[in-house]
């Protein structure tokens, strides 16, 4: 849907992001201040990378090769920038109106999107929700091909964020926009976007469908940003329908598949969510001491050790009576294989 | 009292010097300052510098300056002499000319710094929703730089009003011909005429007053817009 390499060098900052993503919502993760929201500049015009390309379905926006640099005024980009870049002597009415592209849509999308109330009112009297809402329909007034939003909930509080969620996907599917949507929130990124692109210190480092991201990150960094943050030290002694790694109790665990080889080292990644009832042949039986017990409303948090690591495990409320668990003791746990991510380790690492 | 032909000359010669120069240093400055906020350009410091150089100038030397520049032998005026049989020196126009180069720089660093204050990603937003740098500029930009430059202008049209050193230089000292209003204050406070010199002053005084209300109250708009 929308392929992009791009490189720009900056004062003191390279930005070097190359992805091709096939969803429809692409998310841009990472910490803040990696070049994501750069990364969007680019991509609407903004600004010009000094080499690279950027197509958006079959169309050049940008390729350095062909000399092509559509302006942002050319692109039909929709952009919604961090603090939704509303005009302040504006009405919500008029904010909506200035990229209209045909008489009255600005009208039909502000009813659509529930902010035909305050039509008349500024940007400076509106709740941030409101604001948001706003920024949406001027934006899709201009009817975009591509919406660009940069960490558009990150302002606001949970219950809202939910429900503009919800909203956002329906706009998507009524108006069959593809959106690149950045942010540092990973919930967000996994209940939004069906294309993920890690970006680190201003470097595209993994992309693909979230989930198989999140269960192979490519290097100990990209865990941590994923926030796995359990890492145990293993070597590759098998990989068949699983990879089994050996740790270093010389215990042997059945993780994730992947490419890797025999004598391979590697990370496991334990994940709170990895417990499993019972010992089939996709999980392993492993003993854990146990450090604090949190009985929350919904999940049971255990923090304990693990072949010297500490790790968290979550259980869901209704299996806490399956398990006996008090802090200060042993436990016993099933991991399932699949959930056990496995992760290359460089070699220089280990020095 | 009745107020003398010279003063009434005086207060008139004042606000048509200072209307024209505003107008000039508006239709000149603007552009100025646009292209010195958004633009990166070879000698744009440069440029910058020489703007400014009246406001640190003491006012006679500016006026000396204008007036190599603007004599019969100078290299501006020797030609507008030739060309159009045209001077400035020692007329109303160099009272315009001084109050021009004077209040300039005022209202280019006032618009340059009310430009620089829109915030830089409503114009990318502007860009992106289609519209061109032009239309940015009037839409956007101007709209929320107006109250500052409004406030600049008015500062500018002030210094005008109560230019003295450059104009002296430029313009003389000519009863009913060059006589601005500080130049009439300080001719009847030298002839001991202080009744008409305390008249005069206190219409100063009500004009600069309401000058520094008016700014004050477009730049309280400006922080709450």
């Amino acid at each position: 849907m929308v392929k992009v390499k791009v490189k720009k060098k900056l004062k003191g900052f390279e930005l070097k992001v190359e992805f091709s993503s096939k969803g429809m919502t692409t998310a841009l993760f990472a910490p803040s201040g990696s070049g994501k929201s750069l990364t969007l500049k680019a991509i609407s015009g903004i600004l010009t990378p000094d080499e690279g390309f950027i197509y958006l379905k079959e169309r050049a926006l940008f390729d350095s090769a062909k000399g092509i640099n559509v302006p942002p005024q050319k692109r039909k980009i929709g952009y919604l920038p961090q603090e939704y870049g509303l005009f302040p002597h504006l009405t919500v009415l008029e904010n909506a109106k200035f990229g209209e592209k045909r008489k009255g849509t600005a009208e039909e999308i502000l009813k659509r999107l529930k902010v035909w109330e305050i039509k008349d009112k500024y940007p400076h009297q509106i709740s941030g929700g409101q604001k948001q809402r706003t920024a949406l329909a001027r934006a899709l007034a201009a009817e975009p091909e591509l919406l660009l939003l940069d960490e558009p909930f990150s302002a606001l509080d949970k219950s809202l964020k939910e429900e503009l969620y919800k909203e956002l996907k329906g706009i998507q599917r009524e108006f069959q926009i593809p959106v690149i949507i950045v942010s540092h929130d990973i919930d967000e990124v996994f209940e939004l976007s069906d294309w993920l692109v890690i970006i680190k210190e201003g470097k595209s480092s993994q992309e693909g469908e979230p989930h198989e991201v999140f269960f192979n990150p490519k290097d100990p960094e990209t865990a941590n940003l994923l926030g796995q943050k359990s890492l145990i030290e293993g070597v590759v002694k098998e990989v068949n329908q699983f990879t089994l790694i050996k740790l270093p109790s010389g215990k042997t665990l059945k993780c994730r598949k992947g490419e890797f080889k025999r004598e391979d080292k590697v990370f496991i990644s334990i994940l709170p969510f990895s417990v499993a009832l019972s010992l089939e042949k996709e999980t392993n039986k492993v003993k854990v001491k146990v450090l604090s017990v949190k009985e929350g409303r919904e999940i049971v948090k255990i923090t304990g050790i693990f072949e010297g690591k500490e790790i968290e495990l979550h259980l869901p409320r209704s299996l806490r009576p399956n398990f006996n668990i008090e802090a200060g003791k042993e436990a016993t746990f099933y991991l399932s294989a699949e959930q056990i991510p496995v992760i290359r380790r460089n070699n220089e690492e280990e020095s | 009292m009745e107020l003398s032909p010279e003063v009434i000359f005086s207060i008139k010669l004042s606000l048509k010097v200072s209307l024209l120069s505003t107008l000039l240093v508006f239709l000149l400055g603007l552009p100025l300052a646009s292209l010195l906020s958004f633009k990166d350009f070879k000698f744009k410091n440069l440029l910058d510098a020489v703007i400014t150089l009246p406001l640190v100038f003491p006012p006679v030397v500016t006026g000396y300056i204008l007036l190599l520049i603007f004599g019969k032998k100078g290299i501006i005026g020797s030609i507008l002499l030739k060309l159009f049989n045209f001077s400035v020196v020692f007329t109303w126009r160099g009272a315009l000319l001084a109050s021009f180069v004077a209040s300039l720089p005022i209202f280019v660093k006032g618009a340059k710094a009310s430009l620089e204050g829109v915030n830089r990603e409503l114009i990318e937003v502007s860009y992106t929703l289609g519209k061109g740098k032009l239309e940015t500029f009037f839409k956007v930009i101007l709209p929320l730089a107006k109250n500052g430059i409004v406030a600049s202008l008015i500062l500018s049209f002030a210094r005008a009003m109560g230019e003295f050193g450059a104009t002296l230089m430029v313009a003389g000292n000519m009863p009913m011909r060059t006589t601005t209003l500080p130049l009439e204050i300080y001719n009847l406070v030298s002839m001991g005429e202080m009744e008409k010199a305390n008249l005069l002053t206190l219409f100063t005084a009500i004009f600069s007053v309401g000058v520094i209300y008016t700014v004050n109250k477009l730049s309280v708009g400006n922080k709450s817009g």
